[in-house]
């Protein structure tokens, strides 16, 4: 039943997942999915609540490996490297591929702080290289002329939407390749999601990015190719275009259209 | 590109650089932490094994087991005596305060409570020895007589006032407090009643005082947290459904939660049986095999304090207070782990709440 | 009005809650009433006697009335008779507190009562009682209790006992604190669910429950008999038969003590450690952190005042602990303090004096029945005060963190 309409050549490949199963002790969240990210592009997660969306999304930077009773089959890699192999310690994974969460998450410091936290954990602590990388962070999602003058001050005075876009910033300083987003906009008002989207749309070419989002409206106006996940399994991929305009899974056009039970 | 491509490269080359060192930091604070469980694990395993094994290479007991008879009745003597002070007056405290009391409130009688419960055992040692004994000595008769007038004074209380609304009953301690403070004060002044005296000053029945009311705290926060957890669960729907308060705490609460309670007696129990300076200060440490509770009495724990450091290594009275610490370690174990099959972890609650 | 069933039970579980209270009070009281009565100036009063021997004159303080005798503190060296005397009511002709009277302190801590004449002008204190005002009063009071707490026990003082327990409780944390981070990190972050982490939980209830005397025994046993007699035999050879760490001393008592609260230890910085959001963590760990980074970078921070608020609880719970000390190390009268200024400042080898040893040993086994139980009421109420402060302090910081938390959670549920 999975199809994978959508085919790449092997180095414009970003994060590739063959034959993944999950399962989180005895109930399996992930059934065989083989999916390919296209590298500099965005692309959309969809599928309903329960669908496996956000465990597929932490199997490519391993943040499940901490869940008891987790177990994984299948392969993963990275830029043709194996994340789970030797040659890839986790942090370093981690740190290639970033990831911002469904709620905003500042660490209780501040916001400069926060910003070259990634930065630190490099051995770049202080002085005007941390400061400059903090500086294009933050101007990268337009933080910069909102609190640039006020780096010292907690970044939990922020609103939520800035919150969103200084955890963006923190993932963006250390230099991902790819950022995995789950629901990243699911917790901000309206004209914060716009601003969002548009960060994420502006950020596409110099990053990979997968969005997880169950917003299909969000999917269709952000993403260049879209994977429709239900209970697990991958049931379309392709491009956005095609896949909102004709769906050729019946199960997808379900979903699209309501239908979906 | 905001972020230019040299950067780039310099960014993934010195994280490779630092991995290899950054993983090594990971395993030696995976290994730091583990030690620290270790010595954890060694503790507990180390007591009852060094127990065993330094008794076993001591020297022989001679006759010191009929004096450790005596002991273990002192401890269990001791026990019982504060259990029965502590059981009752922790439970009470427990179901008025899960069943009546709002959250404020609740909030003031638990600082009071931590205020007992953080006097050192050596204070109210002190309190039970120099205070305490001579007082209940010289007024056994008419504190049994204040006693008595108490009880019957709340037995027709609660014959002829009858209330109905939770607040009225949130509010009965502050009535009855002066009512117990005037029988009691008055009891205590009325001399003629104090024509028979017990012998000794430091008996069970001081020791049972001391070391029960100093319990109560144990008991009142370990039966109040799972009172207050069931009272919670059925509480709405029960006053939904037209149930006077009284009716749900007999129907309901009790039958539901005396697990729960029994745990919290054992658990007073653990404590007690192990606790040293109150009975060391309060019991005159005799050892006596008597069930009279105005005799003293001597107890494992205290025994071991008085005697180990006077006892010579590799002495007959040293192998006897080894398999003293032993039979106290196992006593207090065995009433432990029976508490815990039981017992609600107040701290569980605390979270769930 | 007839009363509902049972709801004579639920009467007599409501009294006593108030009972409960009624103790609570009465005992702060009484420590209140009888630590500070000692500094208290009494009044002096001069007794004049008729009994079979013929008629003598007493001078001394009130200790205690009853119905057919009156026991009075005449001062040390006043008579050849001892400190106390106990006179039968019906001898007493007259008393009176004469303006005159005073009582005269020397620096060695003993103590006259005098009448009649000027005052000798060498000795450390004089004090004319019963002149005194209230206000008068309470500047004496609080200078005796200053001269309490600040001076040795030549001179009546507790200052020895005070440093021990301090030192103690200090060297104490500094054993506790280690483990029992490491031993909580281990528990929250790298057990899991496995079965040497279901071993330790279990160990760590078990051992919330051992009696404080055990491990009293088990420090002399471990510590004193086996570690201490091999240290000695490996550095401290040629002091030897004369043991230096194979007796007791500041050292295992400060082990054993961190042994008896490293559980509590463990437990309260779990619960702290568990406190902090996971998406702290996760955010952390989807930067490339290693476990270790998280750990250092941003829970322990994050969980910094539930640290504090162990170790003080820790500190509370060492400071009140007596029945093992009395195993390991505590004396009644200690030749030296455990830090001075002599190199190397602290002596981790020497016995010391410690406040909770003090009430016990005052009041049950001192010399002097009246002096020392007197001493013992003083030593709990300063013991009291500490232990109170450091609790009332972790008690205070937990509801400022718990006010922190919720403010944060609010933040995030927006």
């Amino acid at each position: 039943m999975t199809t994978n309409t959508a085919r790449f050549d092997a180095s414009d490949i970003a994060l590739q997942s063959t034959a993944l199963s999950l399962w989180f002790g005895a109930r399996q969240v992930i059934d065989d999915v083989s999916l390919s990210i296209p590298k500099g592009q965005v692309t959309a997660i969809i599928g309903a609540s329960g669908s496996g969306k956000s465990s597929l999304l932490c199997c490519f930077n391993r943040l499940n490996d901490d869940i008891d009773g987790h177990r994984m089959q299948g392969r993963i890699t990275l830029d043709g490297i194996d994340v789970h192999g030797n040659d890839l310690p986790v942090h370093e994974l981690r740190r290639r591929v970033g990831m911002v969460f469904q709620r905003p998450n500042p660490f209780p410091m501040s916001i400069g702080d926060n910003v070259a936290f990634g930065l630190r954990l490099l051995g770049i602590g202080k002085g005007s290289e941390c400061d400059g990388r903090v500086e294009a962070a933050l101007k990268s999602v337009g933080l910069w002329a909102e609190v640039g003058d006020q780096l010292a001050a907690p970044a939990m005075r922020l609103s939520l939407g800035q919150q969103q876009r200084l955890v963006l910033a923190r993932a963006i300083a250390v230099e991902p390749e790819v950022l995995l987003m789950d629901e990243p906009s699911s917790a901000l008002d309206p004209l914060s999601t716009l601003r969002f989207e548009e960060l994420v749309h502006g950020l596409a070419g110099q990053i990979t990015i997968v969005l997880v989002t169950h917003n299909i409206q969000q999917a269709a106006r952000v993403s260049d190719y879209t994977a429709y996940l239900q209970s697990g399994r991958l049931v379309e991929f392709d491009r956005s275009d095609d896949l909102f305009n004709q769906p050729t899974e019946r199960l997808t056009e379900d979903y699209l259209t309501g239908r979906y039970a | 590109m905001s972020l230019t491509a040299t950067t780039s490269l310099s960014l993934a080359e010195r994280a490779r650089q630092r991995a290899r060192m950054r993983s090594a930091r990971d395993r030696f604070g995976r290994a730091f932490a583990s030690v620290g469980a270790s010595v954890l694990l060694l503790t507990i395993l180390a007591i009852p094994l060094f127990l065993v094994f330094e008794w076993w290479s001591a020297a022989p007991l001679g006759d010191g087991g009929e004096q450790l008879l005596v002991l273990v009745w002192g401890t269990l003597k001791a026990t019982l005596a504060a259990v029965l002070i502590a059981v009752p007056f922790g439970l009470g405290a427990a179901i008025h305060v899960a069943a009546f009391v709002g959250p404020r409130w609740r909030g003031r009688l638990r600082v009071a409570m931590e205020l007992l419960e953080s006097l050192p055992t050596v204070v109210i040692g002190l309190v039970a020895a120099i205070w305490l004994a001579p007082f209940l000595k010289s007024h056994v008769l008419a504190l049994l007589l204040a006693l008595a007038l108490v009880s019957a004074g709340i037995a027709l209380l609660a014959r002829t006032v009858g209330l109905r609304e939770r607040r009225r009953w949130a509010m009965l301690p502050l009535l009855m407090l002066p009512i117990i403070l005037i029988i009691v004060v008055a009891a205590s002044y009325f001399a003629p009643l104090n024509g028979w005296q017990p012998l000794n000053p430091w008996n069970a029945v001081v020791v049972g005082v001391a070391m029960g009311l100093a319990n109560v705290p144990l008991v009142f926060n370990s039966a109040e947290a799972s009172l207050r957890r069931i009272a919670v669960s059925f509480g709405t729907s029960a006053q939904a459904l037209g149930a006077q308060p009284l009716q749900i705490i007999r129907t309901m609460l009790l039958p539901l939660a005396w697990p729960a309670m029994l745990g919290s007696a054992l658990l007073a129990a653990a404590r007690c049986s192990g606790e040293t300076m109150i009975v060391l200060m309060a019991s005159s440490n005799t050892p006596l095999l008597s069930a009279n509770p105005f005799d003293g009495l001597r107890s494992l724990a205290a025994d071991i304090a008085l005697s180990l450091p006077v006892a010579a290594p590799s002495s007959a009275a040293y192998s006897r207070l080894l398999l003293a610490t032993l039979l106290l370690f196992s006593i207090s174990f065995v009433l432990d782990l029976l508490a815990r099959r039981f017992r609600v972890d107040p701290q569980q609650t605390e979270n769930r709440a | 009005m007839r009363a509902e069933r049972g709801s004579i039970a639920i009467w007599f579980a409501s009294s006593s809650l108030s009972v409960m209270l009624l103790v609570t009070a009465a005992v702060l009281l009484l420590l209140l009433r009888n630590g500070l009565a000692p500094f208290w100036p009494s009044d002096i009063v001069a007794f004049d006697v008729h009994d079979e021997t013929g008629n003598t004159s007493v001078l001394g303080t009130i200790l205690d009335e009853d119905a057919r005798s009156v026991i009075v503190d005449s001062g040390d060296a006043s008579n050849g008779n001892g400190r106390y005397t106990r006179l039968a009511i019906a001898s007493i002709a007259s008393r009176s507190t004469p303006e005159d009277a005073y009582v005269v302190t020397s620096s060695n801590g003993s103590i006259r009562y005098v009448r009649y004449g000027a005052a000798p002008s060498n000795f450390d204190t004089v004090s004319y009682s019963n002149r005194l005002g209230t206000g008068e009063k309470l500047v004496v009071a609080v200078r005796q209790f200053i001269r309490f707490v600040s001076t040795g026990p030549s001179a009546g003082g507790v200052l020895p006992a005070l440093i021990g327990t301090v030192t103690l409780v200090l060297l104490m944390s500094v054993l506790v604190m280690p483990i029992g981070i490491a031993a909580a990190i281990w528990l929250s972050e790298y057990a899991g669910n496995r079965r040497r982490a279901r071993w330790v939980r279990a160990a760590l209830t078990s051992l919330a429950g051992v009696p404080t005397i055990v491990y009293g025994v088990l420090g002399l046993g471990l510590f004193v008999h086996a570690l201490g007699s091999a240290v000695d035999q490996l550095w401290f050879a040629q002091r030897l038969p004369a043991p230096t760490f194979g007796s007791g001393g500041l050292l295992w008592a400060a082990l054993t003590l961190a042994l008896l609260t490293l559980p509590d230890v463990v437990v309260s910085i779990e619960n702290g450690l568990a406190g902090v959001p996971r998406r702290l963590r996760d955010g952390a760990l989807a930067l490339g952190a290693t476990r270790n980074e998280v750990l250092w970078r941003v829970l322990l921070p994050a969980a910094g005042p539930a640290l504090i608020t162990a170790l003080i609880l820790a500190i509370a719970r060492a400071a009140g602990a007596v029945a093992p000390l009395m195993l390991v190390g505590v004396v009644k009268l200690a030749p030296g303090l455990p830090i001075d200024a002599e190199f190397p400042y602290l002596h981790p080898s020497r016995q010391f004096m410690h406040l909770g040893f003090s009430v016990y040993d005052q009041a049950l086994a001192s010399g002097d029945a009246y002096d020392g139980v007197a001493r013992a009421w003083s030593c709990a109420l300063l013991l009291l005060l500490m232990v109170g402060l450091l609790n009332s302090s972790a008690i205070l910081l937990r509801r400022r963190l718990d006010s922190r938390q919720r403010s944060l959670d609010v933040m995030a549920a927006v």
